[in-house]
């Protein structure tokens, strides 16, 4: 099933609309603030979905802070992707254009966390290049994810190997290292014994590692 | 040199915060525009920009106020930003940080697609309290998540755009088994980084195309 998602607000409704006419899609969810989706202007959107005789979702997103807001529609669109009730994998597109520029902007970082495919539906459609199925854990072997999660909320270099299993201590050195080039291990104790943890990048890269596995 | 770069709309302390939060800065690149069918929308826009010029001024920043032809153009936009960060890269200029608060909807959109492609560390300001969140951004590395064949075929589509290139014309131009190709153009489809489309004369055969999305996308893969 090709499922369109798309940001949404009142003010945008001629956007949305103009996606549902670029973009062949069988089910339709709109992401809205909860006072948006009272507005006439969905109303509107509902109307034509009946006249094909479906109905749209609306998924009420309701924090202000960005990466909350982020996470918000990462639940919603991992939850599309892979619907758990039958087991099915969607198709799901993403329309960036509509909605406040907080909930289009995150919904575009979520869209890079969990690789789904996105487009800006404005004057023209423009694809975004957002490889589907592409996220920022891809670039990471295994055994660099297995050592971000073993590192997470603070490890000595000891701990680290017990966790990963490693007999050498130049396997721990040269991940970590490695990791650390990317920016996504810090140093939190200089002193014996080293201790690091993640950045707030690894956390982030992290966290679109377990979403890339829940969908 | 520090660089900042932003995208300013109507409200200067939506950009000026990240120049006092950032050290050393000693440029800003801002973007900026209006719709030039509202007059209101364009005396506001040209205000925020004299307010940030003057401040850049008083500060001793070197400025360069980049007006959009149309600010809505998300990808004529995006194209734009990374062209200008990547000059000042090869410039040897160091980029602290893209505020992409400001401006409109499609100009800030256009900007954070840009520093995830790009690795650019990236802030936003709540729209309230005027607090700068700075986003977790590792740069999006698709040369990972694409093989050297289909980066290679990527590029000779890019290199060849004007033509209508079929399968089999790809084939013998890369040197490789029509079958090969094929699989590969089939996972390119699927990442969404090729189409197909009818030949113009002869409907069996197809014409692969690149998406337009993939222009900014092979910037990674050179």
């Amino acid at each position: 099933m090709r499922i369109l998602v798309s940001t949404f607000t009142p003010q945008d409704v001629e956007l949305v609309i103009r996606s549902m006419r670029s973009i062949g899609y069988d089910r339709l969810v709109v992401l809205c603030r909860p006072d948006d989706s009272l507005d006439p202007a969905l109303e509107r959107i509902r109307r034509l979905e009946d006249m094909s005789g479906h109905e749209i979702t609306v998924q009420h997103i309701y924090s202000s802070g960005f990466m909350e807001t982020v996470d918000e529609i990462c639940q919603t669109l991992g939850a599309l992707q892979k619907e758990r009730r039958t087991g099915t994998s969607n198709e799901v597109i993403l329309n960036i254009s509509a909605g406040e520029k907080l909930l289009a902007n995150a919904a575009l970082f979520a869209a890079f966390r969990l690789g789904v495919r996105t487009v800006h539906c404005d004057e023209k459609l423009v694809k975004l290049p957002i490889l589907a199925g592409a996220t920022a854990v891809d670039r990471f072997t295994p055994l660099e994810v297995r050592a971000m999660r073993a590192m997470l909320g603070g490890a000595t270099l000891d701990e680290l190997q017990q966790r990963l299993g490693l007999s050498g201590r130049q396997s721990v050195d040269r991940i970590v290292r490695e990791l650390k080039k990317t920016g996504l291990v810090m140093v939190i104790s200089q002193g014996m014994p080293v201790t690091v943890d993640l950045s707030e990048v690894g956390r982030e890269v992290l966290r679109s590692a377990e979403l890339s596995s829940k969908g | 040199m520090v660089v900042v770069f932003g995208t300013l709309g109507f409200r200067p302390k939506s950009l000026i915060p990240t120049l006092r939060s950032t050290p050393e800065v000693d440029k800003l690149v801002f973007y900026c525009g209006a719709d030039p069918s509202d007059p209101e929308a364009v005396r506001k826009v040209a205000e925020a920009r004299q307010a940030v010029v003057q401040y850049c001024n008083s500060m001793r920043i070197a400025v360069q106020a980049v007006d959009l032809e149309d600010p809505f153009d998300f990808k004529g936009i995006a194209l734009r930003v990374r062209s200008d960060i990547r000059k000042h890269k090869r410039d040897g200029r160091q980029i602290a940080v893209f505020n992409i608060a400001g401006g409109t909807k499609p100009t800030s959109s256009a900007a954070l697609l840009v520093c995830i492609l790009e690795g650019i560390p990236t802030v936003y300001i709540h729209d309230v309290t005027y607090e700068e969140v700075h986003l977790p951004l590792l740069r999006m590395e698709y040369s990972q998540a694409l093989s050297k064949e289909e980066r290679q075929i990527l590029k000779y589509l890019m290199q060849n755009r004007m033509a209508d290139t079929t399968e089999v014309a790809l084939a013998s131009a890369l040197g490789k088994h029509k079958a090969t190709v094929n699989h590969h153009i089939r996972n390119l489809m699927s990442k969404g980084a090729v189409r197909l489309e009818r030949h113009p004369t002869d409907s069996r055969k197809k014409i692969v195309r690149v998406e337009d999305s993939t222009e900014l996308l092979l910037g990674d893969c050179d």
